[in-house]
């Protein structure tokens, strides 16, 4: 397949070449009813652990998967477009084997958007992404290793810019196109035995700032600037419930595993929704408002789904209680629902739908005065490695990370080293009695494009575990 | 080495580079789902493309494309090179690759079924089947079973005159039995956790899972877990299961020593380790009992291979040894800093990503007594098996597991089945008490996926083990 004239960028096709391309697809798939998209991927990333840079990557890859439905049944095979479209629809075919598909379900049609071509401008794709080199990557890696250097730290991390296609159409005249940008910067810092973390997410890398990034990380890495005074030794945790401030890195990961909590449309359809088994429960408290913003202007916005479907708001927990569930096209029909546009897009190999721009709405608390609540309690930057123990309870465990401090009379006052914590995603809502006014940004782990918002908040009780000896 | 490869080899010489590989990855696989008696879009896929690694200046690029044709891998190249030439102008430490001798031949696995052989409509009524017994009590309200099978041609090109072609076809597959009771979830799975296990064999490998009598069992163990007692918080003396125990060492020793990990150069994203190059040989990493091996050589085993990603040849590299730590996981670049040659443990997801250091086959090996004499000899103690959950430091050192189950264990016999069992510990001081490793009776080597680098690549490991047993262990909330 060749680039069209309407390519957005090196790397990408365009949607004349890519409709050209799935088109011909539906066309070989004859009486069928077809779904084919096309996904087009280029991801830039240079990482580099202090001295050294040790990675450069440019990754291209267009992977067509076409869905159809054949005696009744669902076939579906992933290719390369290089294949002639006749021979993906005899493997899709012949992959349609399995028990019958629930009555009422089709692909995307006319009535759902119809054709919808975006071109390569705000808020999906951002030409300055784009346009970002290797060289200009290496250039403000650079700098960020000297400005730790000034600080007697050092700096790891990485920076990317990825751009991607997303293309759909099917037998019933659903026809969308979106190019994607994306551009992130994790930086982290170690100054002694401590580190710090500064991490942005956007889709125009115009509003990341290296420098900015990098003075972050610093400040949580070698936090003399945030104490004014050399910070002394690194206490250990000695009570395991205390008040903390969980800074936005780590509440926006204890927010994504409400993916993993039951909240989408398969998990409606079973019964084990939080809609079914937390009826009436208090899931936050009242200042908690948590939804999936995938057509707002924030974090990495999309217009449709893998299958499509235009993507909507949807509350998930709104004055603490829970609201709905997300769908893609087969939970919606096995539960006489419609779509919210959520077909999940990953890696992993059991699909439902998912949340993937998830926002938990930020208050009006500097994160100054959300530590000065805080008589004695701990500040956490972020979490690592983070598994969930209980479904049912939203109960998941994991580490701190990346600068975990002591607070003492509302003020941060000396290191802490790492500690476990094994603790209820809703008994963090319910105890996030202030909120913060900023949003951090936060990948979800194996889910494509995606982006978690949340805020800082101090909690009045959460739960350490102490295993260290 | 066809002419595209040597085509981009020669390119990559005439653009600079001081070295370059090249590898050509084409692969097919096929994933069957069925969940509560529907199936999950069935998927199966082809993929093939290039990956080109260069260096120049001292420093590496990797570009890659789907495509198979001269110009495609032209364009690949250049954009590799260009990678290097910006890491190139602000590169303080150079690049330097141990010697590895190159290499030719042509490989790959055995297999007594071809899985692409069998019809999927074959594949299907076994997953259905399958299902149903899984599903037969009405407490079981989610039943999940699925297959895999993936084959994939490597071939590995260089600047050094390596020209190898690996060929490997796998198998693997997972059951799942979720059970409900009053809002209570218990969950059984076969034959190893959500994660399934695979390995380098054909169909026959899923024949010998014997999925429907397993998938009837986990469903009728799942339910029993329903009724089943809490695990107490307490210390406790352990024996852990081979399943359980394989996440354990993949989690807690084979990440650790992980060259780059050790380094930093993972310190952004996955992590570091809590072992230090300098303690090579001195660093007790676990009791005499404990003697830990990376072996890719083992027949079959997922990790296994004929020469990793960088055409360094496979090897058994001894990790620990009477609770010693000995070696490490290294690449060619790692070995060049450390003063020795590759372990052979660089490895690529597909053609698209650049090698990375993977685990291979990480495994623990076999003790003397047989599990039924440690048993006999554990007075008060606690078996489990079977990962439910799993979390780990940054540096591989602080960690928690649950498993699906434990039985208690007094006065030398198995006794009550327990539900909600986790342990906790601190890695080296866990791998310190460990007092018997069972002989090799029960000894497998499980197939695993891995999950690393960024953007995030799978590689496929395997953890050969059988049980052991570890003393005055933290269960649940017991006193730290």
């Amino acid at each position: 397949m060749k680039p069209g004239i309407d390519a957005p960028a090196a790397g990408l096709f365009g949607p004349t070449a890519l409709f050209g391309l799935l088109d011909a697809i539906v066309e070989a798939a004859g009486a069928d009813e077809a779904e084919a998209s096309a996904l087009v991927e280029c991801e830039r990333y240079s990482r580099f652990a202090h001295e050294r840079l040790h990675q450069t990557l440019d990754r291209e890859n267009v992977t067509v998967t076409l869905r159809l439905i054949h005696d009744g049944r669902l076939g579906k095979v992933q290719a390369q477009p290089d294949l002639p479209p006749q021979e993906i629809v005899r493997m899709a075919r012949a992959a349609a084997v399995g028990p019958p598909l629930p009555s009422g379900f089709h692909f995307a049609g006319v009535e759902d958007g119809g054709v919808e071509v975006h071109a390569p401008v705000p808020p999906f794709f951002y030409p300055a992404t784009a346009e970002l080199t290797p060289l200009a990557k290496a250039g403000a890696i650079a700098s960020a290793v000297t400005l730790a250097e000034e600080r007697g730290a050092r700096m790891y991390g990485s920076v990317h810019s990825t751009l991607y296609e997303l293309a759909l159409a099917t037998s019933r005249g659903r026809r969308a196109y979106v190019p994607l940008s994306e551009a992130g910067w994790n930086l982290v810092s170690t100054w002694r035995s401590l580190s710090g973390l500064g991490f942005r997410l956007s889709r125009d890398v115009g509003r990341l700032d290296p420098e900015e990034i990098a003075r972050e990380s610093l400040d949580r890495s070698s936090p003399g600037a945030l104490l004014g005074r050399e910070p002394g030794q690194t206490v250990r945790l000695t009570e395991d419930r205390l008040p903390v401030v969980l800074c936005g890195y780590a509440l926006a990961e204890a927010v994504s595993f409400l993916n993993h909590l039951g909240f989408d449309g398969r998990s409606a359809v079973d019964g084990a929704s939080p809609l079914d088994s937390h009826a009436g429960d208090s899931l936050g408290s009242r200042r908690v408002q948590i939804y999936d913003d995938a057509p707002g202007a924030d974090g990495l916005p999309i217009p449709f789904d893998q299958e499509g479907m235009p993507k909507r708001q949807v509350s998930l927990i709104a004055g603490g209680a829970p609201q709905c569930v997300l769908h893609d096209l087969r939970s919606a029909v096995e539960s006489g629902a419609t779509s919210t546009g959520h077909a999940h897009v990953s890696r992993l190999p059991f699909a439902s739908p998912v949340a993937a721009n998830l926002r938990l709405e930020p208050g009006d608390a500097t994160e100054e005065a959300l530590v000065a609540g805080i008589a004695h309690g701990v500040y956490v930057t972020s979490f690592h490695y983070v598994r969930l123990v209980d479904p049912q309870a939203g109960v998941i465990t994991g580490m701190t990370r990346h600068g975990t401090y002591q607070i003492e009379d509302g003020r941060i006052t000396r290191p802490m080293g790492n500690v476990r914590f094994t603790e209820s995603v809703y008994e963090m809502l319910r105890n996030a009695e202030e909120i913060g006014q900023r949003l951090y940004a936060q990948p979800m782990l194996n889910v494509f494009n995606s982006c978690i918002l949340a805020p800082s908040a101090r909690l009045s009780s959460f739960k350490f575990d102490l295993v260290d000896a | 080495m066809n002419d595209v490869m040597r085509r981009a080899l020669d390119l990559a010489q005439g653009l600079g580079a001081e070295y370059a590989d090249v590898r050509y990855v084409q692969s097919r696989d096929e994933r069957l789902t069925v969940r509560n008696g529907v199936p999950e879009d069935p998927v199966s896929g082809n993929q093939r493309g290039y990956g080109v690694r260069v260096l120049v200046g001292g420093a590496w690029g990797f570009a890659s494309q789907a495509s198979d044709d001269v110009q495609g891998a032209e364009g690949t190249v250049r954009r590799a090179i260009a990678g290097a030439r910006a890491a190139a102008a602000v590169v303080r430490a150079p690049v330097r690759l141990a010697p590895s001798p190159p290499a030719r031949g042509v490989y790959h696995t055995a297999y007594d079924r071809d899985p692409f052989e069998i019809p999927t409509s074959e594949k299907f009524k076994l997953l259905e089947e399958t299902n149903a017994r899984i599903a037969a009590s009405a407490e079981v309200k989610s039943a999940l079973a699925m297959m895999e099978f993936k084959r994939e041609e490597r071939h590995f090109a260089s600047t050094e005159g390596s020209d190898i072609v690996q060929e490997f076809t796998d198998a693997g597959a997972t059951l799942a039995a979720y059970a409900v009771r009053n809002g209570e979830v218990q969950r059984r799975t076969y034959p190893n956790s959500e994660i399934g296990d695979s390995a380098h064999r054909g169909y026959e490998y899923i024949e010998e899972l014997d999925l429907p009598a397993n998938g009837e069992r986990i469903g009728r163990e799942a339910v029993e877990l329903l009724s089943a007692p809490s695990c107490p918080s307490r210390r406790w003396d352990l024996i852990v299961g081979p399943r359980q125990l394989a996440l354990l060492i993949h989690e807690s020793c084979g990440h650790a020593v992980e060259a780059d990990r050790v380094m930093g150069w993972e310190t952004s994203f996955t992590g570091t380790s809590f072992l230090d190059v300098s303690e090579l040989g001195e660093f007790r990493y676990g009791s005499e009992a404990v003697n830990i091996v990376a072996d890719p050589t083992v027949p079959g085993a997922f990790g296994s291979f004929w020469f990793d990603d960088e055409g360094v040849q496979a090897r058994k590299v001894q990790i620990v040894k009477n609770g010693l730590l000995v070696g490490l996981l290294t690449s060619r670049e790692t070995a060049s800093i450390l003063g020795g040659t590759s372990a052979g443990a660089m490895r690529a997801d597909g053609w698209s990503y650049p090698p990375l250091i993977f685990q291979t086959n990480i495994n623990l090996e076999p003790g003397e007594r047989s599990i039924e004499e440690i048993i006999a000899d554990t007075e008060d103690g606690l078996l489990v098996d079977m990962n439910r959950s799993w979390s780990i430091d940054d540096r591989r050192r602080n960690f928690r597991f649950g498993t699906e189950v434990g039985y208690e264990i007094k006065h030398g016999k198995i006794g009550r089945l327990l539900k909600d069992c986790s342990f906790s510990g601190i890695a080296p001081a866990f791998w310190q008490s460990c007092d018997a490793v069972a002989d090799a009776t029960h000894w497998h080597v499980h197939g695993l996926p891995c999950g690393k680098g960024e953007p995030k690549q799978w590689g496929f490991v395997g953890h050969g083990c059988s049980y052991a047993r570890f003393r005055n262990v933290r269960i649940g909330e017991g006193e730290a």
